[in-house]
């Protein structure tokens, strides 16, 4: 008896120093473990919020602390990454923001002190009532992008009655990327330009034997689920990759993965000399384009437009709907599509037009014809992609066909021609016949939830973005939803009316948004910027008060279907721990402002079940008001509570094409609404007209036109996402659990060709310094890498993970460097030819050693 | 309970270090699991002795045929461990899952098992002063779950179980991956690599041409540990030799000086 | 009384004194490290330490054992340095006179040595044999490169941070042979060094330093001569 309780005596001194000081004993390592030791466990579902994405996990919490985050595998998709691996260094990050801050330096400075929630937030609603008294509410912007009170946030601000919701979409997925797939293959209007949601379309790496990876890394921008999950097993199935990039990313693959350097920003010239091959060796799908295409429409070679339409009207899912119906070139002579005839595809022919001859090609023929002078050899020149290469890509695409893709890509705000990229990959995959089709790039599908606040009244003012759709030509194409940085030209130019006061929920606009000098100085001009977020950021550094929420361990929030996933989904988050130090969750902060601002009547009216209720309110309407199922789909929705107990519900995969929304009810691929639209900018004196051309078009980025050939210290600064960095927010930054393994992989530093860095007198580990070539004053520090594996032109970083110009919040994150690489923080404050979207890497920079 | 052994698949990898990560997490865990401390403090410690894998990253080529190789350093649980061999005070042992692990609480920190793993896997931890490395997640397995690294893996380019399951689906990925390339690819430790480490219980699908860029030793050794041990055997004869040589010249020494003395040739 | 001659000097009985005492702690302290079969003496010290600090885990004898026996050896290496110092100045000072260096040199000359150490030890007749014969003269030079290359090698080992772990297997290793060259030298060492026929300088030794004169010009004629440059 005396020995042992001797030994424990030593055992539990030493435990409390090791409690201490981390030396000492540790975990035996071979010590037999019995199922006690896992046992006494609480399993909570999450949607993991390390990134954006929402991946179903399952957090373990032991004794009070969350302990582990795995994948919750009841979806065929179950996948968790690093990042939502490592949420508890997030989670217990001390550097978090722990009480509401009020700002009592200079913006930017970081000087806040404490205040009670009460202080904090009787400020934010006082500042909302006057405006509100004025009638001004329009002058506040609700910018939100972490939230975390979803299906109540965005009705709170539109209750107060602003119309300025804006969204972060220019800066990453939408604008380009919407337009240049819809125009294509159709969908939803807003405000006239067409925006399917960006998590539409799937390249079906399951199934595909050939793929183009350009413009996206699916393993570095890793959404487990589904698309990492999807392109592991692609690769498991023996998938082929060409991987046509600045950058040779060891994430598409290391062994077998063929890589063609391509000069930034000259996808476009790639695709063309592609398509070009494409048609000159009749590698296209021809049953297909016959099928569900507009390539037999006869188009007017003077104005691009078909020569002779009518509106008809057609049964689609037992609804109505008015289609355009086009005249095509049968053995018969010339006849509406309607008529059903077999029509030629190719061929010139005369059309009697009103007693005038009119002289016309089908539409395949005019885009064979207008992409003959793309050879691959021009495109060699352009792009310094081998012309050899590019035709064994047609090959490999032709080979594999329909079970090949090109990738659409993703955060594709990029260069001027953006845009265009896009619409030459929807083009090329539908020439190949595999958009719908197994192995090909396939229709994501989900399902919506009821919504919570509902009749809310109208707002008579109109949003910032819709007034520039309407009335800056340069804009045509703009997003009503994702305009955030046409909303700083709002503020600088108080077009059309003045912006006083934003709310940043979980929204980094310095950080995340290119010409981050002009957002500074635009926020300068502010009377108020209130900051929602659990995180330092860039933005944070700028606000007048801060209120912590928590983070997404520490809350339950609403039902979710958002997901990237080829199958409906539906799961939630709950709470696995209890928000730490003085955070709140988001429904408690937004509902403790409603009932500060609100009418007391309208407030009563909304929030009356929530306070009752609490969150099983919202759950309730929401899983009442489930839409947008099959029937068969409905009859396996289980109850309510095993989805808040973890079961992940999912629906079922569906190939096929979908040929609403375009205005022929074809796939486009010669696009109605760019050769209309081009009519239209011409008459409005546009001067970037070949952006809406519906044929085959180069257009170069803005750095090409600016110069055709870059000077030995210069480079254009491209970026590609790191799997263990959210490139979306601010989780990763601070989270010691990564840095370790990060710091191995140098995440932190710029890389550059190697042969070029050696000319420049350069070595690896070298500190530089980066700057515009447009603003010489903005200097970033940041080590360099020599690497054989990025092309020459290019300044390679991994997004989000570098200090950038506005470092200063580094002083406030212990596990974060002060250097590194943030493009934004350097870049003009340009915007992409009418989508406004922002052309992020468009720009030239230059090095020099630092000394 | 068999032989429990993990395969690393290069091809399907996306190099997203979840496993890196969950395997440092886990240890995390465990510390709390022994009340040694608490997630909430360990998380805000980088502690070398917590992370058994880490990456290796090579380039090979010239631009433009150029790639990066990220090569995975880790414990390969010998089948004759050599680390278990040297170890004097029997800290290290193989389990029934076949894991070769190191039991804290009976290592020294004298890192003999560093110099003679020809992988050079074991590392000492100036922290607790102990020797670390992979220990397969033992515990785990014995308790019917997956290690942590290949629980993590969003990709099953980690995969594990029994060696019959687990070498059947290694050489039939290998053997699509050689159809679909054209390149030969290899289950490197599946069979007995030499007699110094045998087979590994930690195998690789990788194209054969890329074996040394992955840094997978195909004559994995270390000729100093075994100079030492026909060192060993050759000094033991040697003393004895020498014991038996003094013994008998004392004993001839004495009978030839007492004749000699019978003799008178010398006197006492 | 017979005339003495001076055989040690006080330094080289002092030194001599403490290397033996290091040596034996090292080697015992060290055997269980190089090799399982000497685990005795590790179970030897870790029961007792054991059992005084209450640990019941049978497993734990042989790890508090070799713990405790590493810290002996570590000590008595580095007492072993301090020790060594003064002694190897000394014998710089006299580095040109020492012994240890041949008479002669040349195959020839070897030979002889060995036909000299035959005849003492196994003729038992009478060799012509300087301060040391030939055998010792190899013995004290493997005995001194062995302790040199232990001391380098086991200081290096403390570092080994500074090698890669390649060459500090090699390190770990040239400590294991050398040792072994050591070990096995130095029991014919103790063998002639406690033999009955050299009582005389065994009693030198361990001691007065002295030799008398007669026994000197008797079995180490050829030092006598040198002594009285005859």
């Amino acid at each position: 008896m005396g020995t042992t309780s001797r030994r424990k005596f030593l055992k539990g001194s030493v435990s409390t120093i090791a409690g201490v000081t981390l030396g000492g004993k540790t975990v035996s390592q071979a010590k037999t473990v019995t199922n006690a030791d896992f046992g006494i466990e609480k399993k909570v579902p999450l949607l993991c919020r390390m990134c954006a994405q929402k991946c179903p996990a399952i957090a373990t919490v032991r004794n009070g602390r969350l302990v582990r985050m795995e994948a919750n595998m009841d979806t065929p998709y179950g996948g968790l990454c690093g990042r939502g691996r490592a949420a508890m260094g997030t989670l217990y990050d001390p550097d978090r923001i722990k009480t509401p801050l009020i700002r009592i330096g200079k913006r930017g400075e970081g000087k806040f002190r404490q205040a009670s929630w009460d202080e904090a937030l009787n400020m934010v609603s006082d500042k909302m009532k006057s405006l509100a008294a004025k009638g001004d509410q329009k002058s506040l912007a609700y910018l939100p992008r972490f939230s975390s009170a979803p299906l109540m946030d965005a009705e709170f601000f539109k209750l107060y009655g602003t119309p300025n919701k804006v969204g972060y979409g220019d800066t990453c997925f939408a604008n380009g990327l919407t337009v240049g797939l819809t125009s294509i293959i159709g969908g939803k209007l807003d405000s006239g330009i067409p925006s399917v949601g960006t998590g539409t379309l799937s390249p079906d790496y399951e199934n595909a034997k050939y793929g183009v990876l350009l413009q996206r890394n699916p393993g570095g921008g890793l959404v487990c689920h589904a698309w990492g999950n999807m392109f592991g097993r692609g690769k498991r199935n023996g998938m082929q990759l060409t991987v046509v990039d600045p950058r040779k990313p060891s994430e598409a693959g290391e062994s077998d993965t063929e890589w063609l350097s391509i000069r930034p920003g000259t996808d476009a010239a790639f695709l063309l000399g592609l398509m070009n091959e494409i048609f000159k060796n009749k590698y296209y799908d021809i049953n297909y384009l016959e099928k569900y295409t507009n390539v037999d429409m006869l188009i007017n070679t003077t104005t691009g437009l078909p020569v002779i339409t009518q509106n008809i009207e057609k049964e689609h899912k037992g609804k109505k709907v008015t289609i355009t119906d086009y005249l095509v070139s049968t053995k018969d002579g010339n006849k509406f599509k309607s008529a059903n005839q077999k029509s030629n595809l190719f061929g010139k022919y005369e059309v009697e037009v009103d007693g005038q001859t009119i002289t016309c090609k089908t539409a395949l023929q005019l885009m064979i014809d207008s992409c003959k002078k793309f050879s691959p050899e021009w495109a060699e020149k352009q792009s310094t992609v081998n012309a050899k290469n590019i035709r064994e890509c047609a090959k490999k695409l032709h080979d594999a066909k329909p079970a090949c893709f090109i990738e659409r890509g993703y955060r594709s705000e990029r260069y001027a021609s953006s845009m265009r990229e896009k619409i030459l990959i929807t083009q090329i995959n539908v020439l190949m016949g595999s958009l719908g089709q197994k192995g090909g790039v396939f229709y994501n599908r989900s399902v919506k939830t009821g919504s919570f606040i509902k009749d809310i009244p109208h707002i008579q003012d109109k949003s910032v973005s819709k007034w520039y759709i309407k009335n800056d030509v340069s804009r045509a194409f703009m997003s009503s939803k994702y305009y955030r940085r046409t909303w700083i030209e709002t503020i600088l130019s108080e077009k059309p009316y003045k912006q006083r006061m934003a709310v940043f929920y979980g929204q980094n606009i310095i950080g995340g948004s290119s010409g981050s000098e002009k957002i500074v100085t635009a926020l300068n001009k502010l009377e108020t910027i209130v900051c929602i977020s659990p995180f330092w950021n860039e933005t944070t550094m700028y606000a007048d008060i801060i209120l912590p929420d928590c983070t997404f361990m520490e809350r339950d929030e609403a039902l979710n279907t958002k997901y990237k996933t080829p199958i409906p989904t539906i799961g939630v988050n709950r709470k696995a721990v209890e928000p730490l130090y003085e955070s709140k969750d988001g429904y408690w902060i937004i509902n403790q402002l409603a009932k500060r601002v609100l009418d007391p009547q309208l407030y009563e009216k909304h929030f009356d079940a929530y306070n009752k209720e609490g969150m099983m309110a919202i759950w309730k309407k929401q899983y009442a008001g489930l839409h947008g199922m099959s029937a068969k789909e409905q009859k396996t929705l289980p109850p309510l509570e095993s989805i808040l107990e973890g079961q992940i519900w999912t629906g079922e995969q569906k190939y096929g094409i979908k040929t609403k929304g375009t205005p022929t009810g074809k796939i486009e691929l010669y696009s109605m609404f760019l050769a209309q639209q081009y009519i239209t900018l011409k008459n409005r004196g546009y001067d970037r007209l070949e952006q809406s051309s519906p044929l085959p078009v180069f257009v170069k980025p803005f750095w090409i036109e600016k110069k055709e050939k870059l000077s030995n210290s210069e480079f254009i600064p491209i970026t590609g996402f790191h799997p263990l960095g959210s490139f979306t927010g601010q989780q990763t930054k601070n989270n010691l659990l990564l840095s370790t393994i990060n710091q191995e992989n140098n995440t932190d530093a710029a890389f550059i060709n190697t042969q070029k860095g050696l000319s420049l007198g350069l070595k690896s580990g070298d500190i530089i310094e980066v700057f515009n070539i447009d603003k010489p004053n903005l200097i970033i520090k940041t080590k360099v890498i020599l690497s054989q594996t990025v092309h020459p032109d290019a300044l390679f970083s991994y997004y989000g993970m570098g200090a950038g110009y506005y470092n200063s919040v580094a002083k406030k994150l212990h596990n974060t460097d002060d250097m590194g690489i943030n493009p934004n923080h350097i870049s003009n404050f340009t915007f992409n030819p009418l989508t406004a979207g922002q052309p992020g890497q468009d720009f030239i920079i230059s090095i020099r050693k630092s000394v | 309970m068999s032989i429990q052994i993990k395969c690393y698949d290069t091809t399907p990898c996306i190099r997203c270090f979840a496993c890196m990560i969950n395997c440092s997490v886990e240890e995390r865990l465990r510390l709390q699991r022994e009340n040694a401390i608490g997630m909430e403090k360990s998380v805000q410690h980088t502690l070398a002795h917590l992370n058994h894998l880490s990456p290796k990253r090579t380039e090979i080529g010239i631009y433009p045929e150029a790639r990066q190789v990220t090569a995975f350093h880790h414990c390969n649980h010998c089948e004759n461990s050599p680390c278990e061999e040297i170890c004097p005070t029997g800290a290290i042992s193989t389990r029934k899952g076949g894991e070769v692990v190191i039991n804290e609480d009976i290592c020294i920190g004298c890192k003999s098992c560093g110099d003679a793993c020809p992988f050079d896997v074991p590392k000492y931890s100036t922290s607790n002063e102990k020797a670390y490395k992979c220990h397969g997640c033992y515990d785990r397995v014995e308790n019917g779950m997956k290690q942590s690294c290949v629980e993590a893996c969003p990709t099953q380019a980690m995969f594990s179980g029994p060696t019959d399951e687990v070498l059947n689906e290694a050489n039939r990925r290998a053997a699509l991956y050689t159809s679909t390339t054209g390149n030969k690819y290899v289950v490197y430790g599946a069979e007995k690599i030499n007699n110094f480490v045998g087979e590994l219980r930690w195998i690789t699908i990788v194209p054969a041409s890329d074996l040394a860029a992955y840094q997978l030793d195909t004559a994995p050794n270390r000729t100093a540990i075994q100079w030492r041990d026909y060192a060993k055997v050759g000094g033991g004869a040697l003393a004895a030799t020498a014991i038996i040589g003094t013994t008998a010249h004392l004993i001839y020494w004495l009978d030839k000086r007492k004749k000699k003395i019978a003799e008178g040739e010398i006197h006492e | 009384m017979n005339k003495k001659i001076q055989a040690y000097n006080s330094l080289e009985m002092w030194f001599h004194k403490h290397l033996i005492h290091l040596m034996a702690f090292l080697i015992i302290s060290g055997l269980p490290i190089l090799s399982k079969s000497f685990n005795f003496i590790a179970y030897g010290v870790g029961i007792p330490i054991n059992w005084f600090t209450g640990n019941g885990q049978t497993d734990h004898i042989l790890a508090s054992g070799i713990s405790f026996l590493r810290v002996i050896h570590l000590s008595s290496g580095f007492l072993l340095t301090i020790v060594i110092i003064p002694f190897i100045f000394s014998m710089l000072k006299k580095i040109n006179t020492l012994s240890i260096w041949p008479d002669k040199w040349g195959v020839q000359a070897s030979v002889d040595g060995l036909i000299e150490m035959k005849k003492n030890y196994i003729d038992l007749e009478h060799a012509e044999f300087g301060k040391m014969n030939i055998g010792q003269k190899a013995s004290a030079w493997v005995m001194a490169i062995c302790t040199a290359a232990l001391m380098i090698s086991g200081y290096s080992l403390l570092f080994r941070e500074l090698f890669s772990a390649e060459t500090a297997s090699l390190i770990r290793a040239i400590h294991a042979i050398s040792f072994i060259v050591l070990a096995v030298v130095l029991i014919i060492h103790i063998y002639f060094a406690t033999h009955p026929a050299n009582k005389a300088a065994y009693k030198a030794m361990f001691k007065t330093g002295e030799m008398d004169e007669e026994y000197v010009k008797e079995h180490h004629s050829l030092w006598y001569k040198k002594l009285h440059k005859l």
